[in-house]
């Protein structure tokens, strides 16, 4: 997992924070992000994505957060790619739950556009060996 | 004690009942009176007719002799004619027995024919008589009236008719006698003075009274009681007043059978009744001294039992109070016997329950509890929150408080549980728990957007802004920060209140955690002006704790006094362990906190109300959350503050010894240092340079204190002031140096006159090994002491002392104060390092190490030059073969500090090469 992080696979329903997030996640961080309005939505785009990296918000309508990842995983493309969850929920039960599925970290809502990308970019070489 | 109507029956009861009995009594005694009152008459008439007897035979004595007389006298009339001896016949006693007064004989027509006396004149007997003997030819005696002569005697007649051959009445023959013979028996009998006996003529005259000895004759008794009783009865008895004296007298009367007369006896009744009198008054006596009794113990009894109803009244009216109470209580309440069985229960438990009494009675309250939460305590007032388990299987949330209540001898009597029904409050406040959550979330949805649009435009992602729009994007983005850190310490508040917020417990070095937080708030530092300062020691302090929490109680202490410093001024943050607790402390000098503030700075949305704190953006939870977390981490949060000097906020938490680094090290001894000064501050700031040092101090305050001290313990060096009261300092070390024991400490003069001391002890150059003025500097005096010490403990024994164990390295640290200097190694590793490093005299060797035994400690022993005896000091037994390998054998439980003690000298003395000398 020494890979650059370039392309992110963010999943969020709401379409304001899609909005504010990929534009900090663009124009701050320097990211390519593809972004969806739901889970069904990831798995239709996961395979030409090529993601390094899955973003996913945690409570979302129909698929949420696990689910979506449950299925992506199935998913060659994404089977075996690092993911991060974001969401408002942040209770200590929950963090473990998001690592037991395999998350390398969890972001937490209202995040500071200025620095998300900066936080992503931490965990990603944290979770490469660094 | 209240006298109510229900009262009145039993009084009632008690008092007929005593009526009852008293008259019972009464008439008991009226009824004996009586019937003694009878016997007592009917003895006197006994008396009375036996005595009327004997009178009623006197008088037929007395008269029957008359009778005789004068039917002599008739007889010899009728024989001889005129001329009877009359005087002959009276003076014959055999005839007439001297009864007789006179005799005549009277003719036919009454007139005296002969006399006994001379008569006067021609005088005729009593006409009366004639009449009543010439119409009466029976024979029969008559007895005349009595008469009284001139001389004041009486005489009553007695005659016999003459009858003629030819049956007429021829006269009668007359006898004259005197009463009183008649009475003449009264003294014969058993008559007392006021007794009486009565002869009365059949028409009521009387021919004799006689009582006692006043005798009346002639009276006329004819309308007398007695004589209306004659007339109908011939005998009998009556009670009758006498006319004559006025004395009531009980009467028995008799007719004479052959002679008109009738016979009385009276026995007066006040005597004759004086016995039964005196009995009479004894019943009465009886009878009243039995009513005065019964009628106090009607009363007595009357109200004991009023008091007694009354008693089990109130005790009966405040048990249906408690009951009442108990009852209709709002709350669940058991009453349970010593052993946990419950005895009652009230209405309201049941209802909790879903059972009857009767199925609650017998069990334990317990039972009805949850197994998973019987653990909980709830003895003596302090409530758990349990569960119970209802009968129809729904649980019930509730308060459980329980009660010991004990007896005047102090044993338990009963326990009283009091169930609080909490089910519906759990509810509300699981909705309310679900409430917060749910609501923080929403909030941070949109929250999210904002921020998120608001800080790429102020970061000028979307382009440059003109200077107006960016300070409106700034107000706004500032503001949006403010909500979403209110949310989260609402948050937050709620997550600590219903105990859900949880923490990851792990070691934590203090130092570099207040160092990132210090880095984390450097931009809002600089944007008030003020710099923040940390000063942490050397050592490593650790605490345990979750960091992240910690963190934040941290950064709110600095945001908080970062807010309130002036600018150019400085927070410091200062990290230090005392007392086995890590201390935090965060100084401003900010205002500081007002007092009337001081009370409720740790409350929610407290702030100290200006709007020039307001401006400052804290959201009023900061304080009361970092409370909140560094009391559940086992700590506690305060502040000390001055109005216009700034305040100082302090946390201390529980700090963790690390063990790896003492284990290799063990609690060395540090020297131990008397200092002699007298000035208590000087002695103090000595003792406290010494400690900083490295020396543990004891402080006397005069020379002699000084020797008691030495006596005592054993000191690497002394530090003394010459100036001392009473024994100098001079005079002091003087005699030291002379004495064997305390000729070697090394001494350090520190005294305002040391140059003159100096002098005095010029020649004496042993005598003290640095001198040194006052004011002390610091440095000079730790290194002196520590030289001096250096340079003693060089002859102290060196001991490695492999031993896990703490308390057993610390124990015999203790034991080897000022006699052997100890290091300790707590397992092989350790023990062969050290053995590498230094030299030692001997080892003391446990057996039991956690990385092996003691045993393969050995080879590094035995390799050194001269291996150092050892003696094994452990639980375990040491097998014959491996004893000798070692000097000597301890076992633990079975060896006394002093036998360690003198074990290890004995060891080291028999070892010549190594006493005493160090290499």
């Amino acid at each position: 997992m020494a890979r650059e992080l370039r392309r992110i696979l963010y999943v969020e329903d709401e379409a304001d924070i899609r909005t504010v997030a990929k534009m900090a996640l663009e124009a701050v961080g320097g990211f390519e992000v593809i972004a969806c309005a739901s889970g069904e939505e990831a798995l239709r785009l996961a395979p030409t994505a090529r993601a390094d990296l899955l973003l996913l918000d945690v409570m979302m309508p129909a698929m949420d957060g696990p689910s979506t990842l449950c299925a992506l995983r199935e998913l060659p493309e994404t089977a075996d790619t690092p993911v991060i969850f974001m969401t408002a929920k942040v209770q200590a039960a929950e963090i473990a739950e998001y690592r037991a599925l395999g998350a390398l970290d969890v972001v937490s809502k209202p995040f500071d556009p200025m620095s998300v990308s900066e936080d992503i970019r931490r965990i990603w070489n944290r979770a490469s060996g660094g | 004690m209240a006298f109510e109507r229900r009262y009145l029956y039993s009084s009632t009861a008690i008092v007929a009942a005593a009526l009852l009995l008293i008259a019972l009594i009464w008439s008991i005694t009226s009824e004996r009176v009586a019937y003694e009152r009878a016997m007592a008459v009917k003895d006197a008439r006994d008396d009375n007719r036996n005595i009327g007897s004997l009178v009623e035979e006197h008088t037929q004595g007395v008269l029957s002799a008359l009778n005789q007389g004068l039917a002599f006298v008739r007889l010899q009339y009728m024989r001889d004619g005129a001329h009877v001896p009359l005087l002959q016949v009276l003076q014959d006693s055999s005839i007439n027995r001297g009864l007789i007064g006179s005799i005549e004989i009277a003719g036919p027509d009454g007139r005296i024919v002969e006399a006994s006396a001379p008569t006067v004149g021609n005088a005729g007997i009593d006409p009366a008589i004639v009449a009543a003997l010439s119409a009466d030819d029976t024979d029969a005696p008559f007895i005349g009236l009595p008469r009284q002569e001139g001389d004041g005697t009486w005489r009553a007649p007695i005659a016999r008719r003459l009858t003629q051959p030819d049956g007429s009445f021829g006269g009668a023959v007359l006898a004259w006698f005197d009463p009183v013979e008649l009475g003449n028996v009264y003294r014969r009998t058993s008559l007392g003075e006021e007794d009486a006996i009565l002869i009365l003529h059949r028409d009521g005259r009387a021919l004799l009274r006689r009582s006692g000895d006043r005798v009346s004759i002639g009276d006329d008794y004819g309308d007398a009681p007695l004589m209306k009783a004659a007339r109908q009865e011939p005998q009998g008895s009556l009670i009758t007043r006498g006319r004559v004296d006025n004395v009531i007298r009980i009467l028995d009367y008799t007719t004479m059978r052959d002679y008109p007369l009738i016979v009385a006896v009276g026995t007066a009744e006040d005597p004759a009744l004086g016995g039964y009198r005196r009995k009479a008054r004894d019943y009465y006596t009886i009878a009243s001294v039995a009513t005065i009794a019964i009628a106090v113990l009607a009363l007595v009894l009357m109200r004991a039992i009023v008091r007694q109803r009354a008693a089990v009244d109130d005790l009966v009216r405040n048990e249906r109070r408690f009951r009442a109470t108990f009852d209709q209580a709002f709350v669940g309440m058991a009453q349970s016997a010593p052993d946990g069985q419950i005895l009652q229960a009230n209405q309201k438990l049941c209802e909790m329950l879903g059972y009857e009494e009767d199925e609650v009675r017998g069990r334990t309250m317990d039972s009805f509890v949850l197994p998973a939460d019987r653990d909980i305590p709830r003895h003596d007032g302090r409530a758990a929150q349990q569960r119970l388990l209802r009968k129809d299987g729904r649980i019930a949330w509730a308060d459980v408080a329980t009660t010991v209540v004990r007896d005047s001898a102090g044993a338990v009597d009963r326990c009283v549980t009091v169930v609080h029904d909490i089910t519906e409050f759990k509810r509300i406040d699981r909705m309310k728990s679900e409430f917060v959550s749910m609501v923080s979330h929403e909030l941070r949805t949109p929250l999210t957007s904002i921020r998120g649009s608001l800080g790429l435009v102020a970061g000028g992602v979307a382009g440059a802004l003109p200077e107006a729009a960016r300070n409106l994007v700034d107000i706004a983005k500032s503001n949006c920060e403010r909500l979403i850190r209110l949310i989260n310490d609402i948050l937050d508040t709620e997550k600590i209140e219903s105990g859900k917020m949880a923490f990851e417990i792990a070691e934590v070095e203090m130092a570099p955690l207040l160092a990132a937080a210090i880095a984390a708030n450097q931009g809002f530092a600089e944007q008030h002006g003020v710099m923040v300062v940390l000063h942490a020691p050397q050592e490593p302090v650790r605490a345990m704790a979750d960091a992240d929490r910690l963190t934040q109680v941290v950064t709110n202490l600095l945001s908080n006094a970062i807010k309130f410093s002036p600018p150019d001024s400085a927070v410091q943050v200062t990290l230090s362990e005392a007392a086995g607790n890590a201390q935090v402390e965060v100084q401003d000098r900010g205002p500081g906190i007002p007092h009337e503030f001081r009370d409720r700075i740790f409350r929610k949305f407290s702030q100290a109300d200006s709007s020039d704190s307001r401006a400052r953006g804290g959201t009023g939870l900061g304080l009361n959350i970092s409370k909140a977390i560094v009391e559940k981490l086992g700590g506690t949060l305060g502040f000390t503050s001055e109005v216009g000097q700034g305040s100082i906020f302090h946390f201390g938490l529980p700090a963790v010894v690390p063990r790896t680094a003492t284990a290799a090290m063990g609690p060395r001894t540090r020297p131990l240092v008397l200092v002699v000064e007298d000035d208590p501050d000087i002695a103090r700031l000595i003792a406290m340079m010494l400690d900083k040092g490295g020396f543990e101090a004891d402080i006397a305050r005069t020379a002699a204190h000084a020797r008691e001290h030495m006596a005592q313990r054993h000191y690497a060096a002394m530090t003394v002031d010459l100036k001392l009261p009473g024994e100098d300092g001079v005079a002091l070390i003087r005699s030291m140096r002379r004495e064997r024991p305390t000729r070697e400490v090394p001494v350090i003069v520190v005294s305002a006159v040391a140059d003159e001391g100096r002098i005095q002890l010029n020649g004496e150059a042993h005598a003290v090994a640095e001198w040194l003025g006052k004011p002390i500097d610091e440095n000079r005096l730790v290194r002196a002491v520590r030289e001096a010490v250096s340079g003693e403990e060089a002859q102290r024994p060196r001991i490695l002392h492999v031993e896990d164990d703490p308390d057993i390295q610390r124990v015999a640290a203790a034991i080897a104060q000022g006699i052997f200097h100890f290091e300790f190694a707590g397992t092989v590793a350790e023990a062969r390092s050290a053995l590498a490093q230094w030299r030692f005299d001997l080892v003391l060797l446990d057996l039991r190490l956690p990385d092996g035994s003691g045993w393969d400690v050995m080879p590094a022993i035995e390799a050194q030059d001269p291996p150092p005896p050892v003696v094994v000091f452990s639980v375990d037994d040491v097998p014959v073969a491996a004893r000798s390998r070692v000097a000597a054998v301890l076992t633990k439980t079975g060896t006394s500090n002093e036998k360690l003690v003198a074990t290890i000298r004995e060891v080291l003395s028999a070892t010549p090469e190594r006493a005493g000398m160090r290499s």
